[in-house]
């Protein structure tokens, strides 16, 4: 009680608890007494009863009055707080200095402190909650008059509050998922989230000011507001795949999913949009790779069966169907060994298909080698083949593909390949492959006899460029190889460095070998060596010369002949007359007889040294000698247009004596001359027969251009060709005659004229030779 | 001594007529009957006239040579006797000249003793 005194008595000047002032005397002042008490007691009541909690404030600070109200929150009694202990002693420690100055300023100058303001207290038990204060000075005095209220409950809501509105916040800021909120009435945009800013390309400001036709293709709007109404409705969720249009125009796809809410009266939609364009662009391909693969399938040229995880047939092409003899559906569900019988070409087991093995391994299985596929009609053919699990996106084996080809051609190829190479191997002359760095990684046995060489690694991964002459090293990088490459082959004639260091003449041809996509893989070269033809062709050369030579000596003979018959018979003449009647001119006559004799003598053996072309005494075989020359001349020309017949009607002892390289070099000339008329097309006819019983008759026909009359009579005339230019030395038929007159022959020519082939005839004399038989008389054809 | 002319008629046949000039010098100094002829079918002309006894006959000529003179003289006259007079180089046409009838063969250049001799001995067979 002696606080409600106090505090009437406290606040007897001050508004709140200022009775109001009647009059005087005793029952004026008993009357003012009863009214004064009645006044404290009401405010006694309102003050303890006002659910505020409620202070007074002493100057220095000190409590001098609390309601039950303040006491309670702070757990304090009343007898505690009052009189004992300073407001600051209440106050959080952050906020002491603030409060403090308030009520200094509130002392001084009560007008600028702030009368109402948030601070937290402190309680007995050491609690921090949040209160509102209300400070005021109470009228007339230093005391000012504090209530409180507790506010920290509804801090806390208010926390939690700003809490979760960040969060929802953050969410909708920072979800994948673009959000677009409309409302109904007139399907404008009242939120939009950054995602679906980034979706459209828009600012939220523009999409604030747009509409929900505005973010859709105007030919989808019907659909797309039908899903919206839809939603809103509340009929579904989710408007899936709709097409939406970005702010440049392009257009994506979008599931909607739309939730409406009801938010300060109105009535709103809120959408998610999921972009779904990378997820339809994926279906979309695996469902043409899914196509595709099917027309791949069907279109491959290999065999393929796909199969289940049961090793059960799926699918097969028409190869596959070929190969097994099975129709796809027939095969379909079928286990693959029902459907696909594979055997061991030798052993003729059966052979387990790779599936099982792909299934238990998880990796691509070749079949073993020499499998050989019975089809369902007993047929056999090799295959090849290999088989690899499918995946899917998990890498979970889903199935398995088995791809098989027919090998039956591949081996008939490798029959061949084998023929051909030990055609190859047989082969005297070379044959090499060469890496394109020019490393030798094939040779054959003849190449490497060639060579010099006993064992192939004498040879291989050398470099070609070590058979080659230093002095043709240039030519091989330069001409040789690139126009092989180019052209696909070259052809020429050099000589080879063989590994002791001697070099022999050869004729190579080089090639490239390219695979079935037009790459170089290798290079390859065949060589001749054309040491017998080089001397062959020398002597030919030589004997020509000869015959040249002879040729000119006869003819200047023939010339000389005369003059000096004249000059000796003359001379023996003047002697004669001389014997009669000595003189002195008989000495000098003498002079010029001797002399004349001696030309005579000089003049014979020049002659004689040119005749021993036809002294050389060969036995020549006839037939075989002419099919040497026609060898030759196929050598230095193509002779394949060119059908050469001989026919050849004589005892096999027939024989012709004489120089045999010098009537090789004849026959070879009139040979090389018919084709050359023939240019690359004709027939050769060449009969040998009997014309009597010492002379033999060789005809040698053509069917090419013919000799015109003109050129007939100069046919045999030396530096005179028929050829065009450098084509003909003007020496072939001059020798040829000279060769075959000094053996006692002739030549002859007949043509009917330009056009109409020509016809060579040489007499030649021949003996029987008696230690052959006699007894076969054979005709050949060629 | 002068030896009496012969009976004996012989034809020279040859395109050079310095030789024939000096075969007619020798031959007649044996008293032989000397005519001649400078080419092919000139001496095919005067063997019909003059029926020689013998022809000395040149293979080597222009135009006609002395194969296909003697072929064409065989045509008519068979019993004349014919001595070939060749070079060094051709022994070919003698072969050719067997089949035509021909007595001897005379090499030129020749000794004037070598053609007395031959025309002789031809003429005595």
């Amino acid at each position: 009680m002696t606080q409600k005194k106090n505090l009437c008595h406290n606040d007897s000047d001050g508004s709140l608890t200022g009775p109001p002032q009647a009059g005087s005397g005793k029952s004026l002042r008993k009357q003012a007494d009863k009214a004064l008490h009645e006044s404290e007691e009401r405010y006694r009541v309102l003050f303890e009863n006002t659910g505020t909690s409620i202070i007074i404030i002493e100057e220095d600070m000190t409590i001098s009055v609390a309601n039950e109200d303040f006491a309670r929150r702070t757990g304090y009694s009343r007898s505690e707080i009052e009189g004992a202990k300073k407001w600051t002693e209440f106050v959080s420690r952050e906020d002491i200095e603030r409060m403090v100055a308030q009520h200094r300023q509130r002392r001084e100058s009560p007008g600028d402190a702030i009368p109402i303001y948030e601070f937290r207290y402190r309680t007995k038990s050491g609690e921090l909650r949040n209160a509102l204060i209300n400070v005021q000075l109470v009228p007339g005095t230093r005391k000012s008059m504090a209530s409180l209220i507790d506010i920290t409950e509804r801090k806390r809501a208010e926390e939690a509050l700003q809490e979760s509105e960040a969060m929802y916040k953050a969410l909708l800021t920072g979800a994948a998922e673009g959000i677009l909120v409309a409302d109904l009435q007139m399907k404008q945009f009242r939120y939009a989230n950054p995602a679906i800013c980034r979706m459209f390309g828009y600012t939220e400001e523009e999409l604030l000011r747009m509409t929900v036709a505005d973010i859709h293709p105007k030919e989808s709007l019907e659909h797309v507001m039908a899903e919206f109404d839809a939603q809103v409705r509340g009929e579904k969720t989710l408007a899936p795949d709709l097409p939406c249009l970005r702010k440049d125009g392009t257009l994506f796809y979008a599931n909607i999913s739309g939730i409406s809410v009801v938010l300060e009266d109105h009535n709103y939609n809120v959408g998610f949009f999921t972009d779904i364009t990378d997820r339809k662009r994926m279906q979309d391909m695996l469902a043409l790779s899914e196509s595709e693969m099917r027309t791949t399938l069907y279109s491959i040229g290999d065999a393929v069966i796909s199969l289940d995880l049961k090793g059960c047939v799926l699918m097969m092409n028409p190869v596959a169907e070929k190969l097994t003899g099975w129709r796809e559906p027939e095969a379909r569900g079928k286990i693959l060994e029902d459907v696909l019988c594979i055997v061991n070409e030798e052993t003729r087991c059966k052979v387990d298909s790779p599936v099982v093995r792909v299934l238990k391994e998880g990796n691509v299985v070749g079949m073993a080698n020499h499998t050989l596929l019975i089809a369902r009609d007993g047929t056999e053919r090799p295959i090849g083949d290999s088989a690899a699990p499918i995946f899917d996106q998990d890498f979970n084996i889903t199935g398995v593909v088995l791809v098989f080809h027919d090998l039956t051609k591949e081996r008939e190829a490798e029959g061949k390949i084998l023929d051909q190479l030990s055609i190859i191997e047989s082969y005297n002359g070379l044959v090499a492959l060469a890496d394109m760095n020019g490393k030798l990684i094939y040779i054959n046995p003849g190449g490497i006899k060639m060579l010099g060489a006993i064992k192939p690694d004498e040879i291989l991964n050398k470099n070609i460029t070590d058979f080659i002459e230093q002095t043709n090293l240039k030519h091989v990088t330069d001409e040789w190889i690139p126009t092989a490459i180019r052209d696909g082959e070259w052809n020429g004639e050099h000589t080879l460095k063989r590994i002791d260091g001697t070099s022999i003449p050869v004729a190579q041809t080089i090639f490239s070998i390219r695979d079935v996509a037009g790459n170089l893989r290798h290079m390859g070269t065949i060589i001749m060596d054309i040491s017998i033809q080089k001397e062959m062709q020398q002597k030919l050369l030589t004997s020509e010369k000869l015959a040249v030579m002879g040729r000119l000596v006869a003819d200047v003979a023939h010339e000389i002949n005369n003059p000096l018959a004249i000059i000796i018979g003359r001379t023996q003449l003047m002697l004669r007359r001389v014997d009669e009647q000595p003189s002195p001119f008989k000495g000098q006559l003498e002079t010029v007889l001797h002399s004349a004799r001696q030309c005579k003598i000089i003049l014979s053996n020049l002659l004689g040294y040119s005749r021993t072309i036809g002294n050389k005494e060969d036995a020549v075989n006839l037939p075989d000698l002419i099919r040497e020359a026609v060898d030759n001349v196929n050598y230095q020309y193509d002779m394949s247009g060119i059908d050469v017949a001989l026919n050849c009607n004589l005892p096999t002892n027939t024989e012709i004596t004489g120089n045999k390289v010098a009537l090789l070099s004849v026959f070879v000339n009139l040979i090389r001359n018919a084709r050359q008329a023939m240019y690359e097309k004709g027939n050769l006819t060449i009969n040998v027969e009997k014309k009597s019983e010492i002379q033999l008759r060789i005809e040698i026909h053509d069917t090419g251009i013919g000799i015109s009359k003109e050129q007939m009579t100069k046919l045999f005339q030396p530096f005179i060709s028929g050829w065009k230019e450098h084509e003909g030395t003007g020496l072939g038929l001059a020798t040829s005659l000279g060769i075959i007159e000094t053996h006692g022959g002739k030549i002859s020519a007949e043509s009917e004229g330009e056009g109409k082939g020509a016809k060579f005839t040489i007499l030649l004399p021949y003996k029987l030779n008696e230690e052959k038989t006699n007894q076969t008389h054979n005709k050949e054809e060629e | 001594m002068k030896k009496e002319f012969t009976n004996w008629k012989i034809l020279l046949i040859d395109d050079e007529p310095k030789l024939l000039d000096l075969m007619k010098d020798v031959l007649e100094e044996e008293k032989y009957h000397v005519f001649c002829a400078s080419s092919g079918s000139d001496g095919i002309l005067l063997n019909e006239q003059k029926n020689p006894d013998l022809i000395l006959l040149d293979l080597r000529m222009p135009e006609m040579d002395g194969i296909e003179t003697l072929r064409n003289i065989r045509k008519n006259d068979d019993k004349v006797r014919v001595v070939i007079l060749t070079g060094y180089g051709c022994p070919d046409t003698i072969r050719d000249a067997a089949d035509l009838n021909v007595s001897e063969y005379l090499s030129k250049p020749f000794e004037n003793e070598d053609l007395v001799s031959i025309i002789s001995k031809s003429l005595e067979l």
